[in-house]
């Protein structure tokens, strides 16, 4: 991999300066898997992933590791994979926390449901990606502080208009209802619909995220 | 090829072998901010040869480094290292090319170790032995956290990184300023031998001049982000003098003999060109440091005039 140099500094930099949320994520995990509390805490695990990933991007803007990545042999393109490849990773390993989680919270109830276990693993990987998905192209343009800045106002956004969703009925939206529910009624389908919707996601703010780097100066 | 051409070869420095593109070359290069302008720098770094970039705080040096290296974006003219223009493929001419800034931007909780590994999965040419020995050398170590460094043991980490995987080109901007003497004198024994086999180049900036002077082949002098002079080093020192003389002689001498001037309790001293002083004006041998104050002073008054 041609990135394998970049991605491995984020790996580095996310072991020694995001170890607190590493303890958050296990710890959240063991709820899962030992309390009657609803399945659906699971996002938060997803959530701190994607903090993770958030995290690591900043502490490398703000130390100068992208102006020294630049004098290093990759590309601007190469060095906005990188930071995708690692938002990509943490996802995975959110899914995966939580599979096994829900697998041992099915275990340790009697209830083992591998569609309940997938479908909570997908909405974590879904959640670990957003943070990035939402937060780096304005990183990569702005820089860090206004990036976040920028990546507040989007989410408030996108709030302000998910709460006027609710006055939306399936009536107004015939064809997506008839989706939704064929999609909904089977747990894989959904899964792999959720993940799947992840990463386009992922790929359409890594194309904003390079063309917008293209044009940052240092 | 002929014994003749081949002895005829031989004894041409590869500086002077017009033939080998040259390690950098810029043409009008060109970089706008609000108040700054780097305006048309064309500079020419031939293979095996050192050239010292001199300026004084805010002349661009480090700005036409970073533009240099794609850092930050030019607005005009072109770069090209070894005949090879920075826009097609940059990432692959940079694995010949070693880099120090004047910061080396490391997260904090990285030890050296750490960032050779990732160095190692960077360069195709990674010596991994040799950046140890550099590591041994300079007194860091390897698993210290890179913000416990000093300033100066982050600089050296950041020479020993440069160092180590066989590059063509170096540069460096102000990477001796935040080192001691020794170290200052150690790195300048480096890259005395960095560029011993004639092949390989180095970029400095640096406002130590006197650095510069032990080192470079070739000088260059920027001001506001224009380029007041380019040349030999050695060139530079035969073209200016130093005249020590009183206010009459001073007078007389030919419109731009004098770039500058200082009074003193015995006197004037001037920034002279040897060519333009008429016979029989006794003058003294200058510093690179010399010529460089003379014509800022000059540039100044010319601006205020």
């Amino acid at each position: 991999m041609k990135t394998k140099g970049l991605v491995k500094n984020h790996i580095c930099v996310a072991f020694t300066t995001c170890r607190a949320f590493f303890l958050i994520v296990l710890v959240w995990a063991a709820v899962l898997v030992s309390s009657e509390l609803s399945s659906s805490i699971a996002v938060f695990i997803g959530l701190f992933c994607g903090v993770v990933s958030i995290s690591v991007f900043s502490v490398s803007d703000s130390s100068g590791f992208i102006v020294y990545a630049l004098t290093l042999p990759y590309s601007r393109r190469q060095i906005v994979s990188a930071q995708y490849i690692f938002s990509f990773l943490t996802a995975l390993s959110a899914f995966a926390i939580v599979f096994a989680s829900m697998m041992a919270r099915g275990a340790v109830s009697g209830e083992l449901s591998l569609e309940t276990a997938a479908v909570g693993a997908s909405v974590s990987f879904l959640a670990a990606l957003l943070p990035s998905v939402i937060a780096l192209p304005f990183i990569m343009r702005l820089g860090p502080e206004k990036g976040r800045l920028a990546y507040i106002v989007v989410v408030g956004g996108i709030s302000a208009l998910a709460a006027t969703s609710f006055t939306i009925t399936p009536e107004d939206l015939p064809l997506t209802s008839r989706i939704i529910g064929a999609v909904s009624s089977n747990a894989f389908l959904l899964s792999a619909a959720v993940a799947a919707g992840a990463c386009v996601l992922l790929l359409i703010s890594y194309f904003a995220a390079a063309a917008l780097f293209s044009g940052r100066d240092m | 090829m002929k014994n003749e051409e081949k002895n005829a070869r031989a004894e041409i420095s590869p500086a002077a072998d017009i033939t080998a593109a040259p390690a950098l070359k810029t043409a009008a290069l060109t970089k706008r901010f609000r108040g700054f302008c780097l305006d048309g720098v064309s500079l020419t770094l031939p293979r095996g040869c050192t050239l010292g970039l001199i300026g004084e705080n805010g002349a661009g040096k480090t700005t036409f480094i970073k533009t240099v290296l794609g850092i930050i974006n030019a607005d005009g003219g072109t770069v090209k290292l070894f005949g090879r223009d920075t826009k097609d493929d940059f990432e692959l001419t940079k694995q010949d090319v070693g880099v120090v800034l004047d910061t080396v931007g490391l997260p904090g909780g990285i030890n050296a170790r750490q960032f050779g590994s990732i160095l190692k999965d960077s360069y195709k040419n990674w010596d991994g032995e040799l950046f140890c020995s550099y590591l041994e050398r300079f007194s860091l170590p390897p698993k210290k956290k890179y913000s416990a460094y000093s300033r100066g043991m982050k600089m050296k980490l950041g020479i020993a990184a440069a160092l180590s995987h066989d590059a063509k080109l170096l540069i460096l901007d102000e990477a001796t300023s935040g080192l001691d003497p020794v170290a200052r004198d150690e790195v300048t024994d480096i890259l005395f031998d960095f560029t011993k086999d004639g092949e390989r180049s180095v970029l400095i900036s640096s406002h130590i001049v006197s650095d510069l002077e032990k080192v470079c082949d070739y000088i260059a002098f920027l001001h506001g982000g224009r380029l007041l002079l380019s040349d030999e080093k050695d060139r530079l020192l035969e073209r200016f003098a130093t005249l020590h003389c009183d206010d009459k002689t001073l007078a007389s001498l030919p419109e731009g003999c004098v770039i500058s001037k200082r009074r003193t309790d015995y006197g004037v001293t001037a920034l002279v060109e040897r060519r333009l002083l008429p016979a029989g004006c006794e003058v003294s041998a200058c510093s690179v440091e010399d010529i460089f104050v003379g014509m800022i002073k000059g540039e100044r008054k010319e601006i205020s005039n």
